[in-house]
């Protein structure tokens, strides 16, 4: 099955198109300050604000002096980071004139996160995981977690708040599987666990809404599977499914509320209650799950409050309204029973030391 | 291919500026031997295909500012395939002295910290590279926005 094109169906109601002058897409997330809105960044280093309506808020601001694509935008409480394929910054979002790049480390990483206990974190390939604390001064440090094991490669990484108000991080490990752990400022060393499998390699991680006691999580492997895992720190040995619905190179996978959204290189694939299924215990091997799935040439995209669907193509942003796609049950949407893969997971620690990263 | 013991220089030259290509142990099998490790090639890679890659960027002229060459390799559907260990879908040629023979390695997208400081190298490729590959419809813009993200494409 084919993905639906946009164009010529009756989809168009579903979604808008915007173009913004002299500011080119890279990527997109949600603003959670100073208001709710939405953050793109472009792919000359500089970062914008908008409304859901996608109406601008202020002009771009350069963020990144390598003027490099940012790959990744974070905020903690007034605070913005951001990163890109050359260099990670951050600066105060509420301090007026040169208040971006108040730090700066010119170390390239794969995208940046918050925690909720204030930490910046970049996965940084074999290199490992950045981490530096946000509102930190220009000299303060900033730590890089190196795992000892040969095979880990950090392409991405998602927190949320762990058990005892700890940070949980997940991080996508390549062929290194998934690697998740409560982890907190301070420590000279780190122990998280991991799960991998010789035939699977993890491109993008998402945590789904669940508790602090049992993670919820998603992962994306480079073959179209999707692994999931009902409570990460418990249970981490992962589900297995294929939907032969989805094709192409598989880019993100990102929880949208109930649902799970997978983009890949032939589009973009809206998986109902998928999520839903996951933290409410169903059998989901067992169940059909429908699939809205739309071709766009999707560079990335990202799920803002769970109902604005921000696609990033090469030249303009497409704006999903998951609610209207939910209630308007599209004609094209399809019924597929997945096949689940019978897969043999290892699971060990993920012993990472704390050194501090040279930035000369 | 399996991992080489000693350098092999490619009986052809290629097709536009008429350069030598061999090809080193160090990324054929043998780049764990090296701290921080050397990038190889994957395995499945034939020597034959990664000539043509050069050859390719080559004839496309697919060259940064110093004049070191880019290649990629796609599927017949166009999505670009994986060419290193690491899953670089990029491999760099470095400009070689004049008649000396040229090489390549998988270099891109991987972040790193080590080879940057070691080599004073930037590990990854100018703008302008992507943008030559997507003139010569080596790549679409958005495997070319992908790439200039850090992201596989």
């Amino acid at each position: 099955m084919n993905p639906t094109s946009l164009n010529g169906s009756d989809n168009g109601r579903l979604f808008s198109t915007h173009r913004f002058d002299d500011f080119d897409v890279s990527w997109v997330g949600p603003m959670p300050l100073p208001q709710l809105g939405i953050c793109f960044g472009s792919a000359s280093g500089q970062v914008m604000f908008t409304d859901y309506s996608l109406n601008k808020l202020a002009d771009p601001d350069l963020v990144n002096p390598s003027k490099e694509a940012i790959n990744g935008v974070a905020f903690w409480n007034g605070w913005l980071a951001a990163s890109t394929r050359a260099d990670v910054t951050m600066g105060s979002m509420q301090v007026s004139g040169s208040r971006y790049n108040t730090v700066g480390i010119p170390v390239g990483a794969h995208g940046i996160v918050a925690t909720p206990n204030g930490m910046f974190v970049s996965p940084m390939g074999r290199t490992g995981l950045m981490i530096f604390r946000a509102g930190s001064a220009a000299n303060d440090p900033v730590y890089v977690l190196q795992p000892k094991g040969a095979s880990m490669y950090f392409c991405r990484a998602v927190a949320q708040l762990g058990r005892d108000g700890i940070d949980l991080i997940a991080i996508a490990a390549r062929k290194g599987g998934l690697v998740v752990g409560e982890t907190s400022w301070g420590h000279p060393t780190y122990v998280m666990r991991g799960a991998a499998s010789t035939d699977v390699d993890v491109v993008d991680i998402c945590l789904v809404r669940s508790e602090p006691s049992s993670p919820s999580i998603v992962a994306l492997a480079f073959d179209g599977t999707l692994l999931l895992v009902r409570d990460a720190l418990h249970d981490p040995s992962p589900l297995s499914l294929k939907f032969n619905t989805i094709g192409g190179t598989p880019y993100r996978v990102l929880s949208a509320g109930e649902d799970i959204v997978v983009l890949t290189s032939k589009g973009v694939f809206l998986l109902g209650e998928l999520a839903s299924r996951l933290t409410g215990g169903f059998d989901l091997g067992a169940f059909t799950t429908q699939i809205f799935a739309i071709s766009v040439e999707a560079v990335d995209a990202a799920v803002i409050a769970d109902r604005w669907l921000l696609i990033v193509t090469p030249d303009e942003v497409l704006r999903f309204d998951l609610e209207a796609v939910r209630a308007g049950k599209p004609t094209d949407q399809r019924n597929e029973m997945p096949i689940s893969l019978s897969r043999s997971w290892t699971f060990n620690d993920v012993n990472s030391t704390a050194r501090q990263l040279a930035r000369a | 291919m399996p991992a080489l013991s000693e350098i092999v220089v490619h009986p052809q030259l290629s097709e536009r500026s008429h350069y030598r290509y061999q090809f080193t142990p160090k990324h054929h099998g043998h780049g764990s031997g090296y701290k921080p490790p050397a990038s190889e090639w994957i395995a499945e890679m034939t020597l034959e295909t990664e000539f043509g890659i050069f050859n390719a960027a080559d004839f496309h002229a697919i060259r940064d500012d110093d004049e070191n060459m880019y290649g990629i390799l796609r599927d017949d559907e166009g999505e670009l395939l994986m060419l290193g260990i690491w899953n670089e879908q990029v491999a760099e040629f470095p400009r070689t002295r004049d008649g000396e023979a040229w090489h390549g390695y998988p270099l891109y997208p991987l972040v790193e910290q080590g080879p940057e400081s070691r080599r004073g190298q930037k590990c990854r490729p100018e703008k302008v590279v992507f943008d030559r590959m997507v003139d010569a419809a080596l790549i679409t813009p958005r495997q070319r926005k992908r790439l200039l993200k850090g992201d596989y494409a």
